[in-house]
């Protein structure tokens, strides 16, 4: 019993530690990132060919890459791009997602008729197949990738959204709320919303996972953020052709890939406790 | 002075399938001449033959602080009628009067609809679906009263803080204070009753319909709710439509008696007079299985 007991304290202080941890490495990415610019003694697009493909040494912490440029300077900047870019695309599809998601749950009618016949539509092809697809037509660059994961992503939340409405909008609370004269939007906000807000918040840290590495494959081959700027996946490709002398060169920006959308991965682990009101008040009680 | 007032009301649910909603109902029915559309005109007809009348011509009318209890067969076509009380639902034919004013009249507006409404409240069934699982007691116990706060005129609850009005709601009701911040699921199904009557009867309404409030709980609970109502309606004045096919909370709570078979009403009588010999048969028939 006693053993048991242990062991459940020790997993319950894992679980409250978890988080804390998490936060803290995400924030040290997200600040390193984004503070960049301030602190940082290269010029991240600055080629100088005469030092290209250094070592590790005290100037270069990570080396330079085949122009001549810090690599550690690159990889701080791309992180700002790859991260700003991914949230700033997650962001807009949820702000579409949700209340159109909301919407047609709740209204049903022909904003539900229309959406669905969207979202069959987009169903019908791979995301990444449109996106190539999209940013091929709208032509290479950032704004269009973003736009182009945005038009991919939003109905995938819409859906969501939409299939948990409606299995609450039939409920007798909802009656209630309607008979009591609440305005839609009221009822969507305080009474839906919450039930939405732990599977999305869930469902876009995985994505963001899915969409960063979205935004470096796209890049890698790309379509995404152009040269000179630095993006984790544009610096693995430019990397590519130096693989055998200097590994590392790729190994950099890879493993700062791996390393956010894991932390993204575990964000969406630790959302969906936090969101889950039943599990969150199980967890706190330790068995006597 | 008379609360609520029904005359001849009508309601018939087609065999074609509608959501349950007011905006769907209307919608269905004009969508019905539409759809079969020149494939169909005998469908059309045929479909009318096949509808299910839940409604046939009620008539009644309920004073103000007195308990008008309903009572039928599962199917009869009570709770039918209280959706369309509430508005859920929409009558085919008839006049619903609220509180001097025509419900769900031609000319009325949105605005005045929901005025409307503020003098009508439900407690269900089932109070486990009635509360939002998201949601504390607190929030949803002061659903009503955000909704409504600048149109109230309260008597017995002192709203001006909202901390202090939810806890005399939760007085009101006998449950501990303690409670507000918990959620649904921690509460025992009779606190969850109580905590839908604490909201129905938060913004003192007029009339509340109870429909089948005590259907749910153990015996205990459901003697302790009705005691509680009974209380509730001496203090506040209330009036209540106590929807039930237990003979026996109805008996206890009403001062009249309406019983319901196939949508028609077939008896009405004060309750001492519910055992008496000359009774309608179907009400005899209720009274010797009770």
């Amino acid at each position: 019993m006693d053993i048991v007991k242990k062991h459940h304290r020790v997993a319950l202080s894992m679980r409250r530690l978890q988080p804390i941890v998490l936060v803290a490495m995400l924030s040290v990415v997200l600040c390193a990132c984004g503070y960049a610019f301030f602190y940082l003694k290269h010029d991240p697009l600055l080629t100088d060919l005469g030092q290209r493909l250094q070592g590790m040494s005290p100037q270069h912490p990570l080396g330079t890459d085949h122009l001549g440029r810090d690599t550690f300077t690159r990889l701080l900047l791309g992180g700002q791009q790859t991260l700003g870019y991914s949230l700033l695309a997650l962001g807009t599809a949820l702000l579409l997602g949700i209340p159109f998601g909301l919407l047609a749950g709740y209204r049903r009618g022909w904003v539900d008729r229309i959406f669905v016949r969207i979202s069959n539509g987009f169903l019908a092809f791979p995301d990444t197949i449109v996106a190539i697809v999209l940013s091929g037509l709208l032509g290479a660059g950032i704004g269009n990738l973003v736009m182009a994961i945005v038009i991919v992503k939003w109905v995938n939340y819409a859906r969501l959204v939409r299939s948990i409405v409606l299995g609450e909008a039939e409920k007798d609370y909802i009656r209630i709320a309607r008979t009591n004269g609440l305005p839609s939007g009221t009822i969507m906000r305080r009474h839906l919303l919450p039930h939405v807000i732990g599977h999305v918040l869930v469902m876009a840290s995985l994505d963001l996972g899915k969409i960063i590495l979205l935004i470096s494959s796209f890049s890698y081959i790309g379509l995404g953020t152009q040269p000179p700027l630095p993006e984790w996946g544009a610096m693995l490709n430019d990397a590519r052709p130096y693989f055998q002398s200097r590994p590392e060169l790729m190994l950099f920006p890879g493993i700062a890939i791996v390393i956010t959308v894991l932390l993204a991965n575990m964000l969406g682990d630790m959302l969906r406790d936090r969101f889950d009101v039943k599990k969150d008040d199980w967890s706190r009680e330790v068995p006597s | 002075m008379s609360v609520l007032q029904v005359e001849h009301l009508y309601k018939t649910y087609h065999s074609y399938p509608s959501h349950i909603g007011w905006r769907n109902e209307r919608k269905a029915k004009s969508v019905e001449g539409a759809r079969f559309g020149w494939l169909g005109r005998w469908f059309k007809q045929s479909s009318e033959q096949t509808g299910v009348t839940a409604l046939d011509d009620i008539s009644f009318q309920l004073q103000q602080g007195e308990c008008l209890g309903l009572v039928g067969e599962s199917g009869s076509g009570k709770s039918t009628l209280a959706r369309c009380l509430l508005g859920i639902e929409s009558a085919d034919r008839g006049r619903i009067v609220l509180a001097g004013e025509e419900l769900g009249g031609q000319s009325q507006s949105e605005h005045q609809l929901r005025q409307q409404r503020r003098h009508i409240q439900i407690v269900f069934q089932n109070p486990t679906a009635a509360l939002n699982p998201k949601l504390t007691i607190r929030q949803s116990l002061l659903d009503p009263y955000r909704e409504y706060r600048h149109q109230l005129d309260l008597n017995y609850f002192r709203a001006d803080r909202e901390d202090r009005f939810a806890r005399q709601l939760m007085e009101a009701v006998e449950l501990p204070t303690a409670l507000l911040d918990r959620y649904p699921h921690q509460l025992s199904g009779g606190q969850r009753q109580r905590v839908t009557i604490a909201r129905a009867i938060s913004i003192e309404p007029k009339l509340v319909v109870l429909d089948e409030p005590t259907a749910s709980l153990d015996v205990i609970s459901q003697a302790a709710i009705l005691q509680l109502l009974a209380q509730l309606k001496q203090e506040l004045g209330l009036s209540y439509l106590f929807i039930s096919h237990d003979l026996a909370a109805v008996c206890q709570l009403s001062d009249r008696i309406m019983v319901m078979k196939e949508g028609q009403i077939v008896d009405r009588c004060l309750r001492h007079e519910l055992f008496e010999q000359e009774r309608h048969a179907y009400t005899q028939e209720l009274v010797s299985i009770f």
